[in-house]
């Protein structure tokens, strides 16, 4: 074991050792090349390095945002938006509450498209490996985000209403619940939807189904149940307006519906209203409702606890 | 077109670049502290060549964020901290990448030949610089700049950009490694 001081004389000895004087006159030139070739543009990088922090910084908040929120438990409650207070009978009409027109989420393509820039920025700017990587995650993420965020179904009918009426639960019949129905005559769906995502949600209203074929059944129109405590059929209708809903909340819809021109009426046979031989029942079960998430504008398929069916003649439809 | 001041014979465009007024200002602070940037990449990095390119790495990493220096007078320690992180980088980058280990007796070999009476202190010196080699980057530069630069330590804080109860610890730790790695050659051999 050698003393201290030897020790420190031996390590300044070393590193005397290992100085080489005074710089070759080679690197004077080198760094003048390098100063006098080096074309970026100061400010530009500065913003892509502000631009590639903002983004990364961005991102990770986002990271630790749906961390929470996924975090946090779901509770079923009714919506946060207070339903208007009835004022006269109201009756759904076609096109009420129906989501019509185009949309492009050209503000958020951009927003996405910024942050993937930035990143990628920081990616090809950083010398540090760490940062490197941190960056190449972010894109990532954004990538992920972008290709799954319009996809995403966070209504559902989890708990609550459903029904239609007119309707008739033919005796002997495994199809379960028919309209009782026949050619464009209307109906009404009760349906609950629920926020089943951990994020808040505005439901802006019934997705356009006026392109189908008319002899299909269509849903045309959707108002607000105030009271479900009642026999639904005579529940007073409020009109259906924006309603933001929580997670785990929930709102009761009525939905206006037609036949179609094919539709029959289901034969009564026995006693019983059953589907007549010379019928078969065409039905759908799925409901359209059109949602705003985090700017994002979604289409869901809401998949009903069973099948809505309607007689159909059994050989073409005019 | 003709430039006065020390890059006043690069009137002559070089490549795309062409010679400003900022830049012949610029090259000039850095001229003025090539020689001790070189000096001490080379006792940091153990390398001459590597040195060089580190050297130009900081001068270009200085003018680039030239805008961050606030005062000239604070040139040398400002470009002496950018030349520290030019240097840990490459430190590490270079244990991602190992390289043939050069013996310490072939390292400025001039100043080793005019040693050459003094056999023990080679020896010794040729050790002490394996051991070195074996310390962590953070670990090298605080060594280099407490006993070859001679700096106190809140000179080596304010150089490195840590606080000086850091660069103590750092100190300690070094040269307790240091001695660990000495004895460790001293029982092998």
């Amino acid at each position: 074991m050698i003393d201290d001081a030897t020790f420190e004389r031996d390590l300044r000895a070393m590193l005397a050792a290992r100085d080489p004087g005074p710089a070759p006159a080679t690197l004077v030139t080198i760094v003048r090349f390098r100063l006098e070739t080096d074309r970026r543009p100061r400010r530009l990088a500065s913003v892509g390095r502000w631009a590639g922090t903002a983004a990364a910084v961005g991102a990770v908040a986002a990271v630790l945002i749906l961390a929470v929120v996924v975090a946090r438990p779901i509770s079923i409650s009714p919506g946060s938006t207070p339903l208007p207070t009835p004022t006269e009978p109201y009756a759904i009409q076609p096109g009420d509450g129906v989501v019509t027109g185009e949309y492009l989420p050209v503000a958020q393509a951009l927003v996405g498209l910024i942050v993937l820039g930035g990143l990628a920025v920081t990616f090809a700017s950083r010398r540090i490996r760490s940062r490197r990587i941190a960056a190449a995650l972010g894109m990532l993420i954004v990538a992920f985000i972008a290709t799954t965020i319009g996809s995403s179904n966070a209504v559902a009918f989890a708990t609550g209403v459903y029904g239609f009426d007119p309707g008739i639960n033919p005796a002997g019949s495994s199809t379960g619940m028919v309209v009782d129905v026949e050619g464009d005559q209307p109906f009404t769906l009760y349906l609950t939807v629920t926020n089943t995502s951990r994020l808040p949600l505005e439901i802006l209203g019934l997705a356009d189904d006026s392109v189908r074929d008319q002899r299909l059944p269509r849903l045309v129109g959707m108002g607000v149940l105030s009271d479900t405590s009642i026999e639904l059929s005579s529940a007073p209708r409020l009109p259906f307006r924006p309603t933001t809903l929580g997670s785990g909340e929930s709102i009761d819809l009525a939905i206006l519906a037609m036949s179609g021109s094919c539709a029959v009426h289901p034969t009564p046979v026995g006693g019983s209203a059953v589907v007549a031989p010379t019928v078969v029942a065409f039905g759908f079960r799925e409901v359209g409702i059109v949602y705003e998430q985090l700017t994002i504008r979604h289409w869901a398929s809401v998949t009903l606890p069973e099948t809505v069916e309607i007689a159909w003649p059994d050989g073409p439809c005019p | 077109m003709r430039m006065d001041g020390p890059l006043g014979a690069l009137a002559i465009p070089i490549g795309r670049g062409r010679v400003t007024a900022e830049t012949a200002s610029f090259a000039a602070l850095v001229e003025g502290q090539l020689d001790r940037a070189f000096r001490l990449a080379t006792v940091i990095l153990g390398s001459a060549i590597e040195a060089e390119d580190a050297v130009a790495d900081a001068a270009l990493a200085a003018w680039r964020s030239r805008g961050d220096l606030r005062k000239t007078d604070r040139f040398e320690a400002w470009f002496g901290r950018i030349l520290v992180n030019v240097c840990r980088d490459r430190l590490r980058s270079r244990r991602r990448r190992p390289v043939t280990e050069m013996p310490a007796s072939e390292i400025g070999g001039g100043r080793l030949t005019e040693a050459a009476d003094f056999r023990d202190g080679v020896h010794a010196r040729d050790a002490m610089s394996r051991a070195f080699e074996t310390l962590e980057p953070d670990e090298r530069i605080v060594l280099v700049l407490r006993f070859w630069h001679d700096l106190t330590v809140e000179a080596i804080a304010d150089r490195v950009g840590i606080p000086a109860g850091t660069v103590k610890s750092r100190l300690h730790h070094a040269t307790a490694r240091l001695r660990a790695a000495l004895a460790a050659m001293e029982v092998e051999r």
